[in-house]
């Protein structure tokens, strides 16, 4: 190669001077401070979801919470890791809520970027990333818990239980309006819509509320919501559960049951958009919807027990740099970041074994929402899942508000039975998913 | 119980109406040009990103996005009429597999301007008419009923009145035969072009403000309207109507009764049946089959 | 001449169907081409209305050329044909099929006084004409083909094989169709698989053979030529 570099017309000469001034400047870079190159002690860290198609809405605003986290960790300093600083960098990868696509992504992110941590959305993606996780130790985070198993020590679910914490806004519902007594619930028939619902049965059993009828679940492909939402409220129910129905279907199936006259009670999991919502029916046939996720500008979460950085800031900052795209997802990441960092911080290391011994030390952890346990065998194999309180939040005004923080350990000591109940007959134990 | 049977058909005839205008548009141009035309679920998803586009994004009256978006999808239509089915006129696979590709580049297109998410669209009126407290029609829902007479009213005053259409007719009945009478096989082409195009694109305008509003919204439309095409007869325009009617109200009763994945092998499984006892549709015509 | 076709070739795909052919129709009489299956007669006449492009040559009718013109173009210039199988429009009624035969005219007056005189020719035609065109036999499906060409009031009438698949009844009904149409003065190109028939009414005939042109001559000639008699006539 070299020969053809001489004949190619650069002279010998040229060539040694050339060689003598990158030389030089090699010399030079390594007596410079550190700062001034772009070679940082960098910690990589690997966000796996859906960042398109129709799922993206519980995947794309965490990573943008991410970046927000990411920014103000580094400038003050970065994560201490064995007594050097080092920067926080998100590599994302778009698995576009399938496991095929997750698998590659997790072997890029491991074998290419060098992650140290990768957090996912999890789901029906999980099972293609599970023997990438066994045959490489690596540690892997998700939101769903039902994605956790005993075979997999490494994956944990420090930030929600889903759809465990849907029990709170039952509870909270029935103990603030005791005066509704029945209950009909809709849901897309798939991996995230099964175990909600029975987690639902199983609170609406326990607070001793009447389903109308068994669960009506949907095609996930359906668009005209109105012949499911005549179904629903055929029997005059006073509350009518979205179960955890995407924000594409929570819009128009609350359109349709603000257009058929519904004046009841609605309670779901997430509320997306909930200003679009609002802007499709009204400010008054929203007013009391349930659901169980705040924006983060809600002044109960300056509350003592939080284990947050300024909530409120953080909404400030994201909701400036992404107008109108505040969605379930937009804090969780974050808060998973802010375990993980204090776990890394604890171990001196952000190597996975070191790190989740670090986290799960102790068995509890400090979450989100308050001090937590490490928690699931009964439903998940292994104690994986960081569960503690939840918020039940109330649409006010037009507004999401903070109502109630609820314990979801104490519910599951008072009522556990009935879950494993509901989950067995869904085939969602652990045990039953092969 | 009656209540229920009135809304449920209510929620059929609101299906009925704008599967209608899709199914007749794809007809129109399978029978007129003898393509399987696969983008026409993107041709509904076009219209209804117009309205996203001036309605939703911009301060333009709904009516009028509607009728701009009926053009706007016709000119689209007339676009690939030119660029892919003439010049593989004697290719039917090759158009197929054109209209395809064509399909996916306007899915990136809508998913780069606009994102893959839901998109936003206001009603456009929220007054309804309750006929009592469970029987209730939106008036939304009443203008897509509406339009769907309206217009394939006129496409049937149009075919049967005019010379476009009676070239229409003859066309997609014997092509080669149409053109031996003197009949511009190109400007048959492109008139049918159009008008299916703009069908499929005035669906579209009509429902966004009713459904969820995103680039993939085409493909459960498509779908639905192969069913139907395929149970109508694969060369009749009443034939279409009249099953896209047919499959609304069944598929609208079942999934109200029983189930919407179930509503949706009821569907399926009527086209097998149609097939297997008469391939070429309940109101088709041997050859185009 | 009224046609000319000089040295056509024509293609499908990579195959030659027609190869350096040339045909002269004057402006009156009756010209026939004769031959087997697949000899290149129906591409002929295709290529005359433009339904197929030529590879290599030209076609000329009133000395202008029209080789490259669309299908449609052919006919506004006075060609109307009569094609192979009918193809008559199966969901319109008698009337609306021959209607569709008027399509490029203006003169209404004279196009609906066309009509009653077809119905005149073909009196089953009147019998039919709000059925539907799908319901009818193969004659009749014939007479309709024949009168929907007619109804161009064409200077120059291709009929495509009118006899395949008919009774030997139809067959002479078709045949004093054809003499009724020469002695009016439509000036008629035939193609015919029943040379027989083809050769008594004819005056001028060109014989195909994998496209190629054999034999041409006046069609008493071709009649008494021993390979025509062996080929195509059976005797």
């Amino acid at each position: 190669m070299f020969v053809n570099f001489f004949r190619s017309g650069l002279s010998r000469r040229r060539f040694l001077s050339s060689a003598a001034t990158l030389s030089g400047i090699g010399v030079l870079g390594a007596t410079l401070p550190r700062k001034v190159f772009a070679q940082d002690q960098v910690v990589r860290v690997g966000f796996l979801a859906p960042l398109t198609g129709p799922v993206a809405a519980w995947g794309k605003p965490g990573l943008d919470g991410c970046m927000i986290w990411a920014e103000w960790i580094n400038e003050a300093g970065g994560i201490d890791i064995g007594g050097e600083k080092h920067r926080v960098e998100f590599i994302p990868y778009d698995d576009e809520y399938d496991p095929a696509k997750a698998r590659a992504g997790a072997t890029k992110l491991i074998r290419e970027d060098g992650v140290k941590f990768i957090m996912m959305l999890g789901g029906d993606p999980w099972p293609g990333v599970q023997p990438v996780a066994e045959r490489t130790g690596m540690l892997f985070s998700t939101l769903l818990p039902s994605d956790l198993s005993p075979d997999t020590t490494t994956l944990i679910a420090p930030a929600e239980v889903h759809p465990i914490y849907n029990v709170t806004g039952v509870e909270w519902l029935a103990e603030t309006r005791p005066d509704l007594k029945t209950a009909v619930i809709c849901a897309q028939d798939d991996a995230l819509g099964l175990p909600s619902v029975a987690t639902y049965l199983a609170a609406f059993e326990a607070a001793g509320i009447e389903m109308l009828e068994a669960p009506i679940l949907f095609d996930p492909a359906t668009t005209d919501f109105a012949p499911v939402v005549t179904r629903m409220l055929a029997r005059n129910p006073q509350i009518v559960c979205l179960d955890t129905c995407y924000a594409d279907y929570v819009h128009p199936i609350c359109e349709q049951l603000f257009q058929q006259g519904y004046e009841g009670q609605i309670l779901s999991c997430t509320a997306d958009f909930y200003e679009q919502i609002i802007e499709k029916t009204s400010k008054e046939f929203m007013e009391g919807f349930v659901f169980q996720f705040p924006d983060f500008d809600d002044p109960e979460l300056n509350a003592d027990f939080i284990n947050f950085q300024e909530p409120n800031r953080f909404y400030e900052e994201y909701a400036q740099r992404f107008p109108g795209q505040w969605g379930a997802v937009s804090w969780e990441y974050a808060s998973i970041m802010d375990l993980w960092k204090a776990a890394v911080e604890k171990a001196g290391s952000a190597e996975p074994d070191a790190v989740l011994a670090a986290m799960t030390e102790g068995g509890t952890a400090p979450h989100a929402f308050g001090e937590a346990r490490w928690w699931g065998r009964d439903l998940f194999g292994i104690d994986n899942a960081l569960v503690g309180n939840w918020p039940v939040i109330a649409i006010e005004d037009g507004k999401a508000r903070i109502k109630a923080f609820r314990s979801i350990p104490d519910w599951y000591d008072k009522h556990g039975e009935l879950l494993k109940k509901h989950m067995a007959a869904y085939n969602q134990l652990w045990d039953q998913r092969s | 119980m009656i209540d229920l049977i009135a809304q449920t058909g209510l929620n059929a005839l609101y299906a009925a109406a704008y599967l209608s205008l899709v199914a007749v548009g794809l007809v129109l141009i399978f029978g007129v040009m003898g393509i399987v035309n696969f983008a026409h679920g993107e041709l509904f998803m076009l219209g209804a990103y117009v309205v996203v586009a001036l309605y939703a994004g911009g301060q333009v009256p709904y009516l009028a996005v509607v009728a701009i978006g009926l053009a706007f999808v016709g000119v689209v239509g007339l676009l690939m009429e030119w660029t892919m089915f003439r010049p593989l006129r004697d290719n039917p696979l090759g158009g197929l597999v054109a209209s395809i590709g064509f399909l996916m580049i306007l899915q990136a297109l809508v998913s780069m301007g606009f994102g893959v998410r839901m998109a936003h669209v206001p009603p456009f009126t929220q007054d309804v008419i309750a006929f009592s407290d469970r029987v209730r029609l939106p008036v939304q829902r009443l203008i897509v009923i509406g339009a769907a007479v309206v217009l394939l009213g006129a496409l049937w005053l149009f075919l049967k009145r005019t010379r476009f259409g009676w070239a229409l007719r003859a066309s997609a009945q014997d092509r080669e035969a149409a053109a031996l009478q003197g009949i511009s096989i190109n400007q048959t082409a492109r008139i049918a072009m159009f008008i299916g195009a703009a069908l499929a694109g005035v669906a579209g305008a009509l429902t966004a403000p009713l459904i969820s509003v995103n680039p993939h919204m085409g493909h459960s439309v498509i779908v639905a309207a192969f069913i139907v095409i395929i149970v109508g007869g694969v060369g009749s325009l009443e034939g279409a109507v009249i099953a896209a009617v047919a499959y609304a109200f069944i598929h609208t009763i079942v999934t109200t009764f029983w189930d919407g994945v179930i509503a949706d092998i009821v569907g399926l499984s009527l086209m097998l049946l149609v097939l297997i006892v008469k391939p070429t549709g309940l109101f088709g015509t041997a050859d185009r089959a | 001449m009224l046609l000319e076709v000089n040295s056509a070739a024509i293609a499908y795909g990579k195959v030659n169907a027609v190869r350096g052919i040339s045909l002269r129709v004057p402006e009156n009489g009756v010209v026939t081409v004769i031959g087997g299956n697949g000899a290149g007669k129906t591409t002929t006449l295709r290529a005359i209305s433009g339904l197929t492009p030529l590879a290599a040559g030209e076609i000329r009718f009133n000395g202008e050329r029209i080789d490259r013109l669309p299908p449609d173009r052919i006919v506004a210039r006075g060609i109307a044909h009569v094609p192979e199988g009918r193809r008559i429009f199966p969901d319109m009624t008698v009337e609306e099929n021959l209607r569709t035969g008027a399509f490029l005219r203006r003169d209404r007056q004279a196009a609906a006084a066309d009509l009653e005189s077809v119905f005149g020719r073909f009196p089953r035609l009147r019998e039919r004409r709000r059925q539907l065109a799908k319901t009818m036999s193969g004659g009749e499906q014939q007479m309709l083909a024949i009168g929907r060409a007619l109804m161009a009031r064409p200077k120059l009438l291709l009929m495509d094989e009118p006899t395949m698949g008919l009774a030997p009844v139809m067959v002479e009904e078709i045949a004093a169709i054809i003499r009724d149409i020469k002695r009016q003065g439509v000036p008629v190109v035939l193609v015919e698989q029943n040379a027989e028939l083809a050769l008594e009414l004819a005056d001028y005939a060109y014989v195909l053979e994998t496209g190629r042109l054999a034999l041409e001559g006046p069609a008493r000639e071709l009649r008494n030529n021993d390979h025509v008699r062996a080929a195509y006539l059976g005797l």
